[in-house]
């Protein structure tokens, strides 16, 4: 079974439960009015929204550089922010990592015009107690060992 | 606007808490070392008169936008993020063993905070 974002969803015949993960381009076309609002933004939804998916394709490019380091990665919409939660490969907070996304952090902020940016790294196994997985966006990796 | 003094002693005031933390409470020590390192770089933004700080997000986008302060930035912001998560968790000893307390979250970022802003500040 698969629950990440794929274009196919190979569900195999099991007692195990089944969590799917929707793109939420809704959840995330409102955060980008709200975002455009109270940023004074004066783009559009669909530039904003290029601008967001420019984004997403930077992380996913990021974390593939830093696999070894990472387990999960989502996306999610809070008010008018984005914020990123990376669950890294190790049980404690990793401190090399951590000095790689405030590099990545800037960059986000500085490169990509989609209003205010943060990255947070958590535990894998409290992931529920930062983020509703169903209203977030799963990057990187598979959440199935997460909740 | 509250002051550059009035940010430079409630610093101290946290750096004097700090010093008299008990080694079994390392999550508090790290919530300790962050506003030590949050009324440095207050303490700093109002030297430099920036007067837009009014959040946490306000504070960390001058930061990240601003050159002057890339040294600090490097070191505040995972201070933040590891402040902002560790408060929540219900064994954060786990998250950040004591070991790791002195050598990491003070040694690593809280002093280059102080020293970066008392450079900028020219109080060295």
């Amino acid at each position: 079974m698969s629950t990440t974002k794929q274009s196919q969803k190979h569900i195999e015949e099991s007692d195990q439960a089944v969590v799917l993960h929707p793109d939420n381009n809704d959840l995330f076309l409102r955060t980008g009015k709200q975002i455009i609002a109270a940023c004074r933004m004066n783009i559009s939804i669909d530039v904003w929204f290029s601008e967001f998916n420019g984004m997403l394709h930077r992380v996913k490019g990021w974390v593939h550089e830093h696999e070894s380091r990472v387990s999960l990665c989502y996306c999610a919409a809070r008010g008018s922010q984005i914020t990123f939660f990376f669950v890294p490969s190790s049980d404690t907070f990793d401190f090399d990592l951590a000095d790689e996304l405030v590099s990545l952090n800037s960059e986000l902020v500085t490169s990509f015009n989609v209003g205010m940016v943060e990255i947070h790294q958590i535990p894998g196994g409290d992931v529920d107690r930062f983020l509703n997985p169903d209203e977030s966006r799963l990057v990187y990796g598979d959440d199935r060992s997460a909740h | 606007m509250v002051t550059t003094e009035a940010h430079i002693k409630q610093w101290l005031h946290n750096r004097a808490h700090l010093a008299s933390m008990a080694s079994a409470y390392p999550d508090w020590m790290v919530t300790a070392s962050f506003y030590c390192a949050l009324h440095a770089i207050d303490s700093l933004l109002s030297h430099d008169n920036v007067k837009s700080i009014i959040s946490h997000k306000t504070r960390n986008d001058v930061l990240i936008w601003t050159n002057r302060y890339e040294a600090i930035r490097r070191a505040y912001l995972p201070l933040y993020d590891l402040s902002r998560t560790v408060r929540y968790l219900a064994e954060p000893e786990r998250w950040v063993p004591l070991e790791r307390i002195q050598k990491d979250v003070i040694v690593r970022y809280l002093y280059p905070i102080e020293k970066s802003v008392q450079h900028l500040v020219g109080r060295i």
